[in-house]
């Protein structure tokens, strides 16, 4: 049960609400859909002095235009499954969405900005919006400021928000359609957290060439992502290659109760290659 | 009154094609499946709909609002010395009543006893029996310090602040150390860390092993896990100071156990305590009595003088554990695949002893063998260490799952070496049904079966040949198929010696003026629907239907003495029992009706509500009741009144009398099940998928199939879970990291492909109804079945070690040859 008092708040603005944060100092938490702060509160893991509940903020929304799809902070897995935009422009980010488990109960309150916020590395939503090369849009009483996803996740439960910055949206390129794509997650069952998460996607450029995006998830305390050219069509020497530079890259590995040391390092290069082979076609 | 009556038997309705003069003749209690709702028939839950729409209470449900919540300050450390607690901050909080320390709860109530109580020469042990910490704690997490407050938020809060000052001791973490002569001796008074010890002996084994063709020997090693209910555990303690009683209200499995263990510690009279158990969100085994919170709250209520609820959080509740046991086994063969000796060593860690009896659970497992199979000379050895962990709370398989487990890998072991095929093996070396009964070494009587008939028929239903056609056309895909069988033997209906309750079980039937039927018995359930059973058995006896009966449970104001819930045995005893009661009730209708018909009781038949002479002339059981109740001297003539009956039902097939080697037998009934899984490893990752499940189960005489369905699917999913994914993990100190369902895998839905189902009747020669025990089995069974489908699949990368669960980790540390797991 939740031991202690604290301040819950519900702004009616946004400048209200960075004042609020501004004041409460780092003791803040934003409300996201509460799927994970509210169990941490009542397990006496947080000490929260103020929750922010940004709930008449107007961040539910998914909204897009030419060159970008922008996902409100507070948009829930159920909004993001219904959204047709969503689907259409950001397969990738619709299969990640798909597979989230927990049920109706959680589609309907827990929210991707909320996820990302947290960056606990064994989550489905850093590897795949670092994939996607999404940015971050954060507000304080300073003004806002948008992060790119190779600097907003630092390392476990660790991005540069600051306590006094609210999440407003992820702002995620979506100028050229996206082409082939593929998103995994390695799991121990059903009700496991993921353990690896891949993603992998290409486009063309209007000079024809082909640009790979891809990621590996929960393998490292911080997403590890990258992005590749080629002037033909990626084959599977292209993805073994792929899957090198980001192995490479993994010189963490994150264990945690599910997976102790040694396990993701066994196991990451199968979980991305198979992402990367179903994305140039072969599976 | 007469004309009125012969107006009503006028207008009972018949039923449509139903020919009556057949309807009549059948005996009810022989009713099987005649779609009366009798013995036989599915007939839905009769409370299963108030379940669906969340109308039933339980427990936390019947927190009064005056009642005040308790929170516990539990020892962070497996072993230390209390120096001090300050406790001044947290009385000081708002919405504290009381703060406690096991100095003071000492003063006020003795230990709980234990339910099980040690044999001579160990009879003077205690055990760690008190509700709070005395002086030392014994291991991580036991209660040291109870915070009252006005609400649960308050009491937590003011749980934390409450500061305790240990000085750690050395702690006995390691079953092997435990039992070395130097090893600190964790229970205060005893003389080692041996709780117990068994030795198993039948044939000559060494000469068996010594003309074997072939010797396989292995380890299983099992992690802990929990039985993980959806309810937690929650006590509810009413003290009512005018009259000096307490009422408990609770996850009670064993409410009469309960009451006993209860009013001890308090120095009360049993009469002064009343143990109501409600409706129950799961229990397997971990809700019998014996929890020390039970004695707490009970206690506090008491003091304070109001209600006291406990509502143990899911952290918690994961701390009850169980099946840490490393078992070492050698078996024995020719080259066709008899098996010609068996010998099993091994060692489980009990953790402390408490009040509760979870600690015989490795007991029971050196009894089952050799299990199903006809093994001649048969050697095993228990050695049962206490460490510094929490006492074992008991768990659905009671220990029998682990020797099915043992038994079944040994086999596949054997087949493998042998390079015969496992059901092959398995085939050659069960008992024919002509051999039994059979006494296993253990002295437990094996009462009836058809363990070739079942394997022949899983075989079938699971599709065995076409699953090793599938798995030769898997090799090279990077998922590799894996086909496991799993036979498993349950011993049920337990009635140990010493234990209280033992070996019977009671129901009280009475009819009211108006006709209602009412059954107390000493059975519950853990929301598995025995109810429905017992009240199918009763209106098969008296022609009513199963809706008509009401059946009572869980309170030992209303109800027999009696276990509650354990050992399948709410049907397995508590059926016959009402059987027994239902018929006595009968008889009396039976005179009744036949004053009022004019004809002798013997001719008289009972359908549909009503008692039905030769002649067709009948008179409604509404009617007798009412008649018995207003006209005694005409209508029960001859009965002794009221129309109430009380009757135990004993087992037969137990024996208590230790036979010429010193052993007695204290399960009475024998289900058995065959259990065939599928399974796909991923080669790549060690992920294990289950493609396909099928099981056949013979517990004999069914009284309601489709609740004995659900049992098994229920058990099955539990084996599966604990094979594959279910593990308790400690830090080095043993303080719990598995502690919520994110971390503890329980399997989902999605995990479990349909489970297929064959069921096969071959009745107990022992029991009245020709019924064995039901509900419990069929864990032990799916747990061996993923674990040699796991083993099948790993092939060459399968080590002579087992260790369970086989999680994607472990799996991928054999897969990689990167080392032991």
């Amino acid at each position: 049960m939740i031991r202690h008092a604290f301040q819950y708040e519900r702004p009616r603005t946004l400048p209200a609400a960075v004042v609020l944060l501004r004041e409460a100092g780092s003791e803040a938490r934003v409300l996201g859909g509460g799927s994970m702060l509210v169990p941490f509160l009542s397990s006496g893991l947080d000490r929260a002095s103020l929750i922010l509940d940004p709930i008449w903020l107007d961040l539910d929304g998914v909204h897009a235009d030419a060159r970008t799809v922008r996902i409100g902070a507070r948009a829930t897995y159920a909004t993001l499954a219904a959204s047709t935009v969503i689907r259409e422009r950001l397969p990738l980010l619709a299969a990640m969405v798909a597979d989230i488990t927990g049920g109706a109960g959680l589609w309907n309150l827990a929210t991707l900005g909320g996820a990302v916020c947290l960056a606990n590395p064994s989550a489905d939503g850093p590897g795949c919006l670092a994939a996607l090369d999404a940015r971050f849009r954060l507000a304080s009483v300073a003004g806002e400021r948008l992060v790119p996803a190779a600097d907003f996740f630092l390392g476990a439960f660790s991005t540069c928000r600051r306590p006094d910055e609210i999440l407003i949206e992820m702002v995620i390129p979506a100028e050229t359609p996206m082409g082939r794509n593929s998103y995994r997650k390695l799991k121990n069952a059903a009700s496991s957290w993921p353990i690896v998460t891949a993603s992998a996607f290409t486009t063309r450029r209007e000079d024809g060439v082909h640009i790979v995006r891809a990621s590996l998830g929960a393998a490292a305390p911080a997403p590890l992502a990258g992005i590749w050219t080629f002037d033909t069509t990626p084959d599977l020497s292209d993805a073994s290659a792929i899957a090198d530079a980001l192995i490479a890259r993994m010189t963490v590995e994150w264990a945690d109760e599910l997976a102790g040391p040694g396990y993701r390092r066994a196991v990451a290069r199968t979980v991305l290659e198979r992402v990367l082979r179903e994305m140039v076609g072969i599976s | 009154m007469a004309q009125t009556r012969r107006d009503e038997s006028q207008s009972r309705p018949d039923k449509a094609g139903e020919p009556q003069g057949q309807a009549r003749q059948t005996t009810p209690s022989h009713d099987h499946a005649s779609g009366r709702g009798g013995i036989g028939d599915s007939v839905p839950r009769i409370d299963g709909l108030r379940y669906t729409k969340g109308l039933v209470r339980y427990s936390a449900d019947l927190i009064p609002q005056t009642s005040l919540h308790l929170a516990l300050v539990r020892s962070p450390h497996p072993r230390a010395r209390l120096v001090a607690i300050d406790a001044d901050a947290a009385r000081a909080m708002e919405g504290v009543v009381a703060v406690i320390g096991g100095a003071e709860a000492a003063s006020l109530c003795d230990p709980m006893p234990p339910a099980l109580p040690f044999r001579p020469p160990h009879a003077d042990r205690q055990v760690i029996g008190r509700c709070l910490a005395v002086d030392e704690v014994a291991y991580t997490a036991q209660p040291v310090v109870a915070v009252v407050a006005e609400s649960i938020h308050q009491a937590e809060a003011a749980a934390e602040s409450v500061v305790v000052r240990y000085e750690i001791l050395d702690p006995v973490l390691d079953p092997d150390r435990a039992l070395l002569a130097d090893a600190p001796i964790v229970h205060p008074g005893w003389s080692s860390n041996i709780v117990a010890q068994d030795r198993i002996v039948a044939g000559d084994v060494d000469a068996a092993f010594q003309e074997a063709d072939c010797v396989v020997r292995g380890e299983v090693v099992m992690h802990g896990s929990t039985a993980a209910p959806m309810e937690t555990v929650c006590y509810i303690g009413d003290w009512d100071d005018r009259v000096g009683r307490l009422t408990m209200t609770g996850s009670f499995q064993n409410p009469h156990t309960t009451r006993w263990q209860i009013a001890t510690a308090l120095r009360m009279s049993e009469a002064d305590v009343r143990v109501v158990a409600p409706a129950m969100g799961g229990g397997f085994g971990l809700k019998m009595a014996g929890h020390v919170e039970e004695g707490l709250v009970a206690l506090l209520s008491r003091m304070l003088r109001r209600p006291v609820a406990y509502v143990e959080n899911r952290r918690d509740n994961l701390l009850a554990h169980s099946r840490e046991q490393r078992h070492v086994f050698e078996i024995a063969g020719m080259r066709d695949g008899r098996v010609v000796a068996f010998r099993n060593s091994f060692v489980a860690d009990v953790g402390i002893v408490g009040p509760g009896n979870g600690w015989t659970m490795p007991m029971v497992t050196a009894t089952v063998f050799p299990t199903v199979y006809d093994v001649a000379n048969v050697e095993v050895s228990a050695t049962l260490a206490a460490t510094n962990a929490v006492p074992w709370q008991p768990i659905r398989g009671y220990g029998k799952e682990a020797a099915n487990l043992v038994m079944e890998r040994a086999i596949d072991s054997l087949a493998r070496e042998l390079r015969l095929d496992p059901a092959l093996v398995r085939a050659r070396n069960l008992l024919p049904s002509t051999a039994l009964p059979r006494r296993l070494p253990s002295g437990l009587n094996v009462d009836s079966g058809d363990y070739p008939a079942a394997l022949e028929g899983l075989k079938t239903l699971f599709g065995y040949d076409e699953w090793r056609a599938r798995q030769q056309a898997a090799r090279g895909t990077g998922y590799s198929i894996g086909i496991g069988l799993g036979f498993e033997l349950t011993p049920e209906g337990g009635a140990r010696p010493g234990a209280f309750p033992s070996g019977f079980e009671t129901a009280s039937i009475r009819m009211s003026p108006t006709g209602t039927v009412q059954v107390a018995i000493g059975v519950t359930s853990p929301g598995s629907g025995n109810e429905t059973g017992i009240a199918q058995i009763v209106a098969g006896v008296l022609g009513l239907p199963p809706h008509a009966i009401r059946v009572l449970q869980g309170d030992t104001d209303v109800v027999p003495v009696g276990t509650g819930n354990a050992s399948s045995r709410a049907l397995l005893y508590g059926g016959p029992a009402a059987h027994l009661a239902a018929e006595d009730l009968r008889r009396k209708l039976a005179i009744c009706a036949g004053n009022l018909l004019a004809v002798a009781p013997e001719t008289i038949s009972f359908a549909d509500g009503f008692a039905i002479g030769p002649d067709g002339a009948s008179v409604s059981l509404k009617d007798i009741a009412l008649g018995v109740h207003t006209d005694p001297f005409r209508v029960g003539k001859g009965i002794d009144l009221p129309l109430e009956a009380t009757r135990s039902f004993q087992p037969s097939n137990v024996q208590v009398v230790p036979d010429e080697k010193g052993r007695i037998a204290t399960y009475s009934s024998f289900p058995y099940s065959v259990h065939a899984a599928a399974v796909a490893l991923d080669e790549g990752t060690g992920v294990v998928k289950l493609l396909d499940f099928a099981a056949m189960h013979d517990c004999g005489v069914m009284v309601n199939p489709a609740l004995v369905t659900g049992q098994l699917k229920g058990a099955i999913a539990m084996g599966v879970g604990a094979g594959l994914w279910e593990e308790l993990t400690y830090t080095a100190g043993r303080a719990l990291v598995a502690d919520r369902f994110k971390t503890y895998l329980l399997p989902r839905s999605t995990d479990l492909p349909p489970l297929r189902i064959g069921h096969m009747c071959t009745p107990s020669p022992f029991h009245p109804l020709g019924m064995k025990g039901a509900g419990e089995s069929g864990l032990g069974g799916s747990l061996a079945a993923v674990t040699n489908a796991v083993a099948d699949a790993l092939g060459a990368a399968a080590p002579s070690t087992t260790v369970v669960p086989a999680t994607p980790p472990r799996l991928m540390a054999l897969l990689s040859g990167s080392g032991t797991p």
